[in-house]
């Protein structure tokens, strides 16, 4: 037998004492009718599709509850379930309650639009008193996700070659590509281990086997093993970044391509902002100026709004993204607390329930 | 129509810059058609805004004809010299780029890795493409300066420069007046183009600016090295992740890194034609190293950092081989840009200093702020941004440093190490220190030097490749 194979026998050999990892499994099949019975859903309306359940946005961020006292020991780590929504770019939250009444939450980003992808996150992973979990509960919310379709759901104990498996997949997560921004790129991890760390760590091993195989220690084969691992190590770290690229691109294709101008510009404002400037400009004459009260969503808003103009002695006032601000319809006055922040201030137009224009004079718009 | 009309601003900038470079290079006939419209494009864009910001502060609204009428006469008056002197129809002597399947294993495994990277380095331009040409401007300094000053600088059709209004000079749109014009006034154009502000269209320019950096590495190393060689810079300076992010939004850190690659390609190419007995006419790469250096200034605020690192690296080359004619080359492009804009600033009462120069004296007497250093070397050295070009870098110096020195590498290294200290200094001295803690300017102060470091490092690795005949 040559060699290549014994050791790959020899290292092949410790996974028969890996464990199965199918001792202990919680398994919901939501495509079997009446599955989702002890499930609640809040701000929400549910019914049964040919793939699962369809949970149906009502209202704000919208929840499914898994029946309660479930009892889930800590050693059973993650939760798999498979998901189907007709929006990506934002967040869904998966949040756990103890039996002692502690909460936590962990994120997980939404894939390719309009088809089932199946996710997998580690429940236990913001747990600090290490007790049964009593019941958990997925909530979604966001610009266009007014409902998603569950296949199943899975808490199970991993074993070595699934926690391999799902450590690879985390690897080469889609969410990573979504994780860039102006400021910096996030990393790619396999496990707890930085992918950089791991090529460094491939770099002084490769300089150390290229020196091995030139039989010379000295500063020119040094060198000529330096430039070669480092173009290697380059390549590998450029083909896991490049491919985050390539998740952006599916994702976007998939997402955007479809819409028009406006439609794209909104789901990627992703705040409604863009939405109420447009409304805006349709209401008010283009030679008025809006003072606007958005807290952190100002800027944007200014911008969106052009060219009608921002000014703090603006006729119209914008409120929005600012819990602060109250306004008293019978006063007809805004104010933050018991300061006035306009007085004759005329409701005008709303959106939802987070942007509203008035308009500050005793005139009722026409 | 729109996208026609977007073309047509994309190229006519380009065009003039091709048939400036083609003139100013006409004694460098080793820089191909490529290189020259890879060099012409910036040169074109920047001596477009350039003028743009003439015009406005001149008093004279922008319209897509007034814009189009001085880019015709910067054509003509460009063109004609290159025509008169034979520039535009020389032959280049650099080797195209052709792919040979060789009958040796060995030969077919190198042409087939030739090919794929070639086509990784297409797709991920083509991705980039798609995704600049579809997103929508969607980041903050966007929103609050960038393209919100183009938007309002659009609708205004000029700077309003009338004093009794409430916007004077962009006010609350130019978030930060004293921030150069060239990225706002790019998109304008683009939108004077178009008619209208397109969120997505009106910021394309990073991408170009993304495949110029491509390609002028490419054909930079290429007059160095072997197509594979040249290829694997070119590779690697495409999939540099915080790079590839910047070419689809609409910042200036990513057009002042091209500015600066230029900068260090004209400077190489001079030094290397002094080395090489050409001293006649290579004064050309020093005026087109003076006008990027220019317009990086013209670009983003730290461009005034690089232009003076550029000075030194100069200054320090002339003490053994260059005239003062040649440094002037350099310097009076840098001060034909410089001057007017801050005569200008000055005018507009536009604050031109927050105050550093204080915050330095302070700051020494008080105690530097050296915790900015691990983070800045975590940054370089642990970041997914860059991918490992810096610890290479640091490597290649290390056990490359004899070699180096004896070389005239070191002159392009003094520039890189001036730049990057007058940052450091920036951060250990004033209050930009909270930039580099919060993380939020730091990596995008080293992506302004990522591209010139890219080329910088290929170079010394060809260097130390030639010596042990790798």
């Amino acid at each position: 037998m040559p060699l290549w194979v014994r050791v790959l026998i020899a290292l092949c050999l410790p996974l028969l004492f890996c464990d199965t990892g199918h001792a202990q499994e919680y398994r919901w099949n939501f495509n079997e009718a009446g599955s989702s019975l002890h499930w609640k859903a809040i701000h929400a309306s549910v019914e049964q599709g040919s793939s699962g359940v369809v949970i149906t946005r009502g209202d704000d961020t919208f929840w499914f509850v898994s029946p309660p006292n479930l009892n889930i020991p800590p050693r059973v780590t993650y939760v798999e379930f498979r998901l189907k929504a007709p929006a990506t770019y934002l967040l869904g939250y998966l949040v756990m309650k103890t039996v002692n009444n502690q909460t936590w939450q962990e994120e997980f980003q939404l894939g390719l639009p309009d088809r089932f992808n199946v996710y997998r996150v580690n429940m236990r992973e913001g747990d600090v008193g290490n007790s049964p979990i009593d019941s958990f509960a997925f909530a979604f919310g966001g610009l266009g996700l007014d409902k998603v379709e569950l296949d199943y759901v899975r808490c199970y104990e991993p074993s070595f070659l699934q926690l391999a498996r799902i450590r690879w997949m985390e690897f080469w997560s889609a969410g990573y590509a979504r994780a860039a921004t102006v400021n910096f790129i996030d990393m790619p991890f396999v496990g707890e281990v930085s992918l950089l760390a791991l090529l460094y760590i491939f770099i002084l091993s490769s300089i150390v086997c290229a020196i091995a195989a030139l039989r010379a220690v000295n500063m020119a084969a040094l060198r000529k093993a330096l430039i070669i691992s480092f173009v290697l190590a380059g390549i590998l770290f450029a083909l896991r970044m490049d491919y985050g690229w390539y998740w952006m691109w599916r994702l976007d294709r998939s997402t955007l391509s479809q819409r028009t101008y406006e439609e794209r510009v909104a789901l990627v404002d992703a705040t409604g902002s863009y939405e109420f400037a447009g409304m805006v400009r349709k209401l008010i004459p283009p030679d008025a100026s809006v003072r606007i009260e958005c807290g952190t969503l100002a800027e944007k808003i200014k911008y969106y709004l052009l060219p009608l103009k921002a000014s703090e002695h603006g006729r119209y006032v914008i409120v929005c993204s600012d819990s602060g601000i109250t306004y008293d319809p019978d006063e007809k006055v805004l104010k933050r607390g018991e300061a006035v922040v306009a007085d004759r201030a005329f409701f005008m137009q709303s959106l939802r329930k987070d942007f509203f224009l008035y308009r500050l004079d005793g005139m009722m718009p026409q | 129509m729109m996208l026609l009309m977007l073309t047509y601003a994309i190229l006519l900038p380009v065009l003039a810059g091709f048939l400036f470079v083609t003139y100013v290079l006409r004694s460098n006939p080793e820089i191909g058609f490529f290189e020259r419209l890879f060099f012409g494009f910036g040169l074109g864009t920047g001596l477009m805004t350039f003028e743009m910001f003439l015009i406005a502060w001149a008093g004279i609204p922008f319209s897509t004809l007034i814009v189009s009428l001085i880019q015709a006469v910067t054509v003509i008056a460009f063109g004609y010299p290159a025509y008169r002197s034979g520039a535009l129809f020389q032959r280049n002597s650099l080797p195209s780029f052709t792919i040979q399947w060789n009958r040796s294993m060995a030969g077919r495994l190198r042409s087939a890795f030739l090919v794929f990277l070639f086509c990784w380095i297409i797709l991920k331009v083509l991705i980039v493409s798609y995704e600049s040409y579809i997103l929508p401007v969607n980041s903050f300094d966007s929103w609050a300066h960038w393209s919100s000053g183009a938007k309002f600088i659009f609708f205004e059709k000029g700077l309003a420069l009338d004093p009794s209004n409430e916007h004077y000079f962009g006010a609350g749109y130019l978030k930060i007046q004293r921030y150069p014009l060239h990225i706002p006034l790019l998109q304008v154009w683009a939108s004077l183009c178009m008619n209208e502000v397109h969120e997505s269209y009106m910021k394309v320019w990073s991408l170009y600016y993304y495949i110029s950096i491509i390609g002028l590495t490419y054909f930079s190393v290429r007059r160095e090295a072997s197509q594979l060689v040249a290829l694997l810079a070119a590779f690697f300076v495409s999939s540099a992740p915080l790079l590839t992010y910047h070419a689809i939004i609409a910042y200036a850190d990513l057009p002042l890194g091209y500015y600066a690659l230029g900068c260090a390609i004209c400077f190489w190419t001079y030094i290397k034609s002094t080395s090489n007995g050409n001293g006649h006419g290579s004064g050309g790469p020093l005026v087109l190293m003076g006008i990027f250096a220019a317009f990086g200034l013209w670009t983003k605020m730290e461009g005034l950092l690089f232009a003076a690192a550029w000075a030194l690296g100069l200054m320090l080359l002339r003490i053994k081989k260059m005239s003062w004619s040649n440094l002037f080359r350099y310097l009076t492009p840098v001060f034909f840009v410089a001057v007017p804009w801050y005569v200008f600033l000055l005018t507009t009462g536009a604050t031109v200093s927050y105050g550093e120069e204080k915050e330095v004296g302070a700051a020494v007497a008080r105690g530097l702020h050296v915790e900015v250093l691990p983070v800045i070397l975590k940054e370089l050295v642990m970041s997914a941004n860059f991918n490992m070009i810096f610890p290479f870098l640091f490597a290649l110096c290390l056990f490359g440093a004899r070699i180096i020195l004896r070389s005239d590498l070191k002159y392009l290294l003094v520039p890189l190490i001036t730049g990057l200290t007058l940052f450091l200094f920036l951060y250990v001295a004033t209050s930009s220190y909270m930039w580099v803690t919060t993380l939020t300017a730091i990596d995008r102060n080293i992506l302004t030097f990522l591209p010139m470091v890219y080329y910088i490092t290929v170079l010394i690795a060809i260097k130390l490749q030639n010596r042990e005949g790798l």
